[in-house]
């Protein structure tokens, strides 16, 4: 009796095993690859850039797009399918992107190819090591339990923050940032990332939205969420909040002017101007807009300020004044670059598309 | 089939000498109580024709669908949460001059609203426009959300009220949605109850489609400026009703021609109408027998009189004939009558028979109109078997045929030179030459059908509502909505059941982008909107509208706010656990359809084994669609293979020889590959309507066969050679095999003029074959014969 109760549980755990732990597979856009695709410059494109004389654009579903004359465009290969935010390549080589779940790419290739360095996941994992370290070199400072704690909640939410920019002021060394405050520095060309939450005066965790390297030597400046604005010092990688600034909206864009000054563009459309690294501001003159989400310096040093209902303004006194382009643009617009021969690209839902400057 | 000789039976004049007791029981118990035959007909009639005015128009929507496809049983099993699909109408307000942004005509626009909000079954709360309540817009600022409804409450017409009009149409989102992209029209989406909860009646589309035309005409009747586009389901069956309509004012029509036809072939005034009249009271009995046993009359269905019309018309004049020919050689009307009963009722027996397999196939379609075809129309048989076969006999037995005419049908044809020059055409092909001829050009005419049949495609190939005409009103009014509106009415609706509250889950979320990406690649996919598409654009605006938060990222507070949104908005059912996958076709032809489900096919097979979704097919005008080009695909080949199989074998067993069945039947397929040519050539679609066409036009062609071939080869039995065999066979049914191919033809050539499209195409492609058929049936089948069928030798028969 009793062998024979043993037979039939061995039977059953033999028959039904392989099926009681059915493998459901796990749809994982840190771990799928981008899938080539026809559609990939017609769909929903984040940001268009401009290095080397290569153009660049990124999108959703781990699109990135590289262009010699802007009008045929070739999909890179990328292993990541996450929205992809941002680009930059500080020498015609090496390049990054960054988007959401935390991801940064890297390639060695002018943008053909691309290797993950980064995501999410490591992000709340390292740095909490860190300032777990910090915390225990340093006991008297208050501020690393504190920032351990946030990594905890990191690390419980998963992959859940976007990098909205990356800046690379050497070949080696960059900064990334994005959501909740998350700011990401390289001293060894993306081998490592380290937080540096711990420098920057944003208690709030407020996201940063842009990010630029300032003309003095030495300087850069963070703008975003709810009136954050930050002049950094790139040697101590520390930033400090600037008091005075005149709004509480969310600033998603700033430009520097050919005259040296900072402009900022957000929510609602509203657009302020500072020549004195946010001592003093004035409200730029523009017609009504949806919000600004993107600006560039174009190389006659005329700005061009898009609103996201697909406005675009155009100003030539270094961004006192801001006027409207009579240019039309097909559906939403997200980001804009300057194009070849006195053109704009403009990127958004539907693709990206040249529209022609007037003369 | 024991077909006898004009000569078997004895020419009686006196009744007396007539033996009462000669003859079949069933002939015995017809003739002697033919008084008692009369009067059980006549009490039937009264009460099956009571019955048949009851009998019921409709144009149901889901007896179309193959019920047996996974498609169907998905979106039956699940249809009670997808509402939002299909019974929408979307009615247009448009101007010709300007813009719809004037005091003048906003005010028209919310008169015509008003008055729509009022239609009896129309869903109040869920309709949508310029002036409902629920369409407001919505900005994100540094508060948060600011937002109101669209026509502001303190809306006064003056210029800078419709201005601000504008700007909340521009913030609102609804430029190409209730509002026309260049401003001209303006849109009301009318959601219908199928029951009215006021009264718990059933939606009377009739009903609701004359009062949208009344609110039509009340508007733009002497308004030149102003139009009305209808579009919606509802509308398209009132339309299907109507067409419904005048397609029986036809049925009159069909009566007139055969009435014409029978009187020119018999020259007998008093029989034709005889004959014409009880083959109306069968379609009367078929009538009331439907209407007893609950069926409606469809579209489809609505076939089923004209052909137990045309059928019940050619067997009458069988029965005619022969009654004529024995009077004329001077029998007593009643004898003539039995001995036509006595010669034909097993003839008309098998030819009915053969035609009811042809009818029966169709059952093995799992579509249920045309099961219900497929049953009315045996019923309708069924009923001639007793009208026209037994009842005709017995009528003529009392009323005898005019004399003169009986006269003129005995006299017939003396010899072969004497015979009119279409028969004497014909005849020549059971000579060797022409009989060669006319095979060599069939088979020509065969590959060159093959050829052209590659072809042929499945489903419907024009644009707009397939059922109706591509210039009727409604596809007028689709083609002018699809223009001016960012929306397609072909719609291929993925179904996502998630485990309840499963709707939020993220990695339901993150797979229905998958799909939705794949879907947007696919040749032919215009746009996917659904709650996964909504969610992302709400997990952005919740984030102060910033574009680079336009992303599925991964927080669940994040998504869970965004679909709580949504929930009210019906995007997903308050359950949270099932959605519809909107896919927006720019057409419904069947590559097209092909490519969708094969999209859907092949994504479930890589991520179909999760826990979180069932990415189920299909509802939709388009889903359904493909569905049912998939099942009639199959049920093409299919039915042929049955029908054919059937006629092989009725074949079989009436003439127990295999060169008979050949003769036979190679006539029947070249009409089935020529049809099919016919279809390319005409743009016709192989679809549910054309499906029954091929079926009948088989079984029904297959009668020629049995009328012509049986007497050929019963006489070149006896010895008689092709010719002579031919000859006489013309004489004695030949003429009759014509008179019922161009019956036939005209019971449902009328139908080319419908206003509902397939009935149409169904009108030609049935036209065609029982035309061809008869050819084949006069030429095809002696000219195999000369090859196939040799004459038994008899010793000396000269």
């Amino acid at each position: 009796m009793k062998l024979r109760e043993l037979l039939l549980a061995v039977v059953l755990a033999l028959t039904v095993a392989p099926w009681s732990v059915s493998y459901a597979a796990e749809y994982d856009v840190l771990e799928l690859p981008a899938v080539p695709s026809e559609l990939a410059s017609e769909s929903l494109i984040f940001a268009i850039k401009n290095y080397h004389g290569r153009y660049f654009a990124v999108g959703h579903r781990g699109h990135i797009l590289y262009s010699e004359d802007a009008e045929t465009w070739t999909q890179a290969q990328v292993p990541v399918r996450s929205s992809l935010l941002d680009i930059d390549f500080p020498t015609p080589e090496q390049g990054w992107a960054v988007g959401h779940e935390g991801v940064i790419l890297h390639s060695s290739d002018g943008g053909k190819t691309w290797a993950k360095q980064f995501d999410g996941i490591r992000y709340g994992q390292e740095g909490r090591a860190l300032y777990q370290r910090l915390a225990e070199e340093n006991p008297d400072n208050d501020l690393y339990p504190f920032l351990v704690e946030e990594m905890d909640f990191a690390i419980s939410q998963g992959a859940d923050k976007p990098l909205f920019r990356v800046n690379f002021h050497t070949d080696k060394w960059g900064h990334a940032a994005g959501a909740y405050g998350m700011i990401l520095v390289t001293r060894d060309g993306g081998e490592s990332w380290q937080p540096v939450l711990h420098n920057m005066e944003n208690d709030s965790f407020y996201h940063y939205f842009d990010f630029a390297d300032l003309p003095a030597d030495g300087q850069f400046f963070l703008s975003g969420e709810a009136g954050l604005f930050l002049i950094g010092d790139i040697n101590t990688e520390s930033g400090v909040a600037v008091e005075n600034v005149p709004w509480e909206g969310s600033f998603f864009t700033s430009v520097d002017t050919a005259d040296g000054a900072i402009l900022m563009g957000g929510l609602r459309g509203r657009m302020f101007r500072t020549a004195d690294l946010g001592e003093n501001w004035v409200a730029v003159e523009k017609p009504a807009t949806s919000s600004i989400v993107d600006s560039i310096r174009l190389g006659d040093g005329s700005l061009v300020a898009v609103g996201m209902a697909g406005e675009i303004l155009h100003s030539t006194d270094n961004g006192f004044n801001f006027s409207r382009l009579p240019l039309k643009s097909d559906g939403l617009v997200f980001t804009v670059a300057e194009g070849p021969q006195g053109s704009l690209l403009v990127g958004g839902p539907n693709g990206i598309q040249k529209l022609q400057l007037p003369q | 089939m024991a077909h006898g000789t004009q000569s078997d039976l004895p020419v009686i004049a006196d009744l007396h000498e007539f033996d009462e007791q000669s003859g079949t029981f069933l002939e015995k118990l017809v003739f002697n109580n033919r008084a008692a035959v009369v009067i059980l007909c006549l009490l039937t009639t009264l009460v099956l024709g009571y019955q048949a005015t009851k009998i019921q128009l409709q144009a149901g929507f889901e007896k179309t669908l193959p019920k047996a496809h996974q498609y169907v049983i998905n979106y039956q099993a699940n249809k009670g949460e997808l509402k939002g699909l299909g019974n929408n109408l979307r009615i247009v307000v448009a101007v010709k001059e300007g813009t719809i942004f004037t005091a003048e005509n906003l005010a028209f626009f919310e008169t015509v609203n008003d008055e729509i909000f009022f239609i009896p079954g129309v869903d109040r709360n869920g309709m949508k426009s310029l002036f409902t309540p629920n369409t407001r817009w919505r900005v994100v600022t540094e508060e948060g959300f600011e937002g109101g409804p669209v026509i502001p409450g303190d809306f006064d017409a003056s210029p800078r009220s419709i201005a601000e009009v504008q700007r909340n149409i521009a913030r609102a989102g609804i430029m190409g949605d209730l509002v026309a992209n260049n401003g001209k029209s303006a849109a009301i989406i009318v959601p219908l109850l199928d029951v009215n909860p006021e009264t718990g009646e059933r939606l009377d589309y009739n009903e609701l489609a004359k009062k949208l035309e009344d609110i039509r005409d009340q508007f733009t009747e002497g308004n030149p400026d102003k139009s009305i586009h209808i579009i919606g389901f509802a509308k398209l069956v009132g339309d299907l009703i109507d067409g419904l309509f005048a397609v029986m004012a036809f049925f009159a029509v069909a009566v007139v021609i055969a009435t014409v036809l029978l009187y020119m072939y018999t020259r007998c005034l008093r029989s034709t109408v005889m004959v014409i009249f009880i083959t109306l009271i069968a379609v009367l009995w078929q009538m009331g027998i439907l209407a007893t046993f609950g069926y409606e009359l469809d579209p489809f269905s609505i076939l089923v009189p004209f052909l137990v019309f045309a059928i019940g018309v050619s067997h009458g004049a069988q029965k005619l004939n022969g009654v004529l020919q024995d009077i004329g050689r001077g029998t007593h009307r009643y004898i003539a009558a039995r001995y036509t009963f006595r010669r034909l009722f097993l003839a008309g027996v098998t030819a009915l028979l053969s035609d009811g397999v042809g009818f029966a196939v169709l059952m093995i379609i799992q579509i249920q109109v045309i099961q219900d075809l497929a049953i009315t129309a045996s019923i309708g048989v069924l009923v001639l078997i007793f009208t026209n076969l037994i009842l005709i006999p017995v009528a003529l037995s009392y009323t005898g045929v005019g004399r003169k005419c009986a006269e003129l049908a005995s006299r017939g044809a003396k010899s072969m030179e004497d015979m009119h020059w279409v028969w004497r055409f014909l005849l020549a092909f059971t000579k060797k030459g022409p009989a060669a001829a006319a095979i060599v050009v069939s088979i020509g005419l065969a590959a060159m059908g093959l050829v052209v049949a590659q072809d042929l495609q499945i489903g419907d190939l024009d644009p707009g509502a397939p059922e109706l005409r591509a210039d009727s009103r409604y596809n007028q009014d689709v083609a002018f909505v699809t223009q001016n509106y960012s929306v397609s009415t072909d719609v291929f609706a993925v179904i996502v059941k998630t485990p309840p509250d499963g709707c939020v889950n993220h990695q339901m979320m993150s797979l229905a982008g998958e799909l939705e990406w794949r879907m947007r690649q696919v040749e032919g996919v215009e746009d996917v909107r659904g709650l996964n598409v909504r969610t992302r654009q709400i997990m952005m605006g919740i984030n102060e509208g910033f574009p680079k938060w336009q992303s599925m990222f991964r927080n669940q507070d994040t998504v869970n706010y965004a679909v709580n949104e949504l929930v009210t908005l019906e995007y997903v059912d308050v359950g949270c656990s099932i959605w519809p996958m909107l896919v927006y076709l720019s057409d419904h032809k069947a590559g097209t359809l092909e490519r969708v489900v094969a999209t859907l096919e092949e994504f479930n097979v890589e991520w179909g084994d999760n826990a979180v979704a069932e990415f189920l097919g299909a509802a939709g005008s388009s889903g359904f669609e493909a569905a049912t080009n998939i099942v009639v695909k199959k049920a093409n080949r299919e039915m042929l293979f049955y029908v054919y199989g059937a006629v092989i074998l009725l074949c079989m067993l009436t003439f127990r020889s295999i060169p008979g069945v050949i003769c036979a039947v190679l006539p029947l397929m070249l009409t089935s590959i020529l049809c099919e040519a016919l279809m390319v050539w005409l743009g016709i679609g192989v679809k549910v309507a054309t499906l029954p066409v091929i079926a009948l036009g088989v079984g029904i062609g297959v009668d020629y066969a049995l009328y012509v071939l049986t007497v050929i080869l019963a006489k070149s039995k006896q010895g008689m050679d092709l010719t002579t065999a031919y000859y006489e066979t013309l004489n004695f049914t030949g003429r009759v095999v014509a008179l019922i191919g161009i019956t036939l033809a005209a019971g449902v050539i009328t139908w080319a003029a419908s206003p509902i499209k397939f009935q149409a195409d169904m009108g030609i492609l049935l036209t065609f074959m029982f035309i061809w058929n008869m050819f084949g049936a006069l030429i095809l089948m002696p000219a195999l014969a000369v090859f196939l069928v040799k004459p038994t030798p008899q010793p000396d028969n000269d």
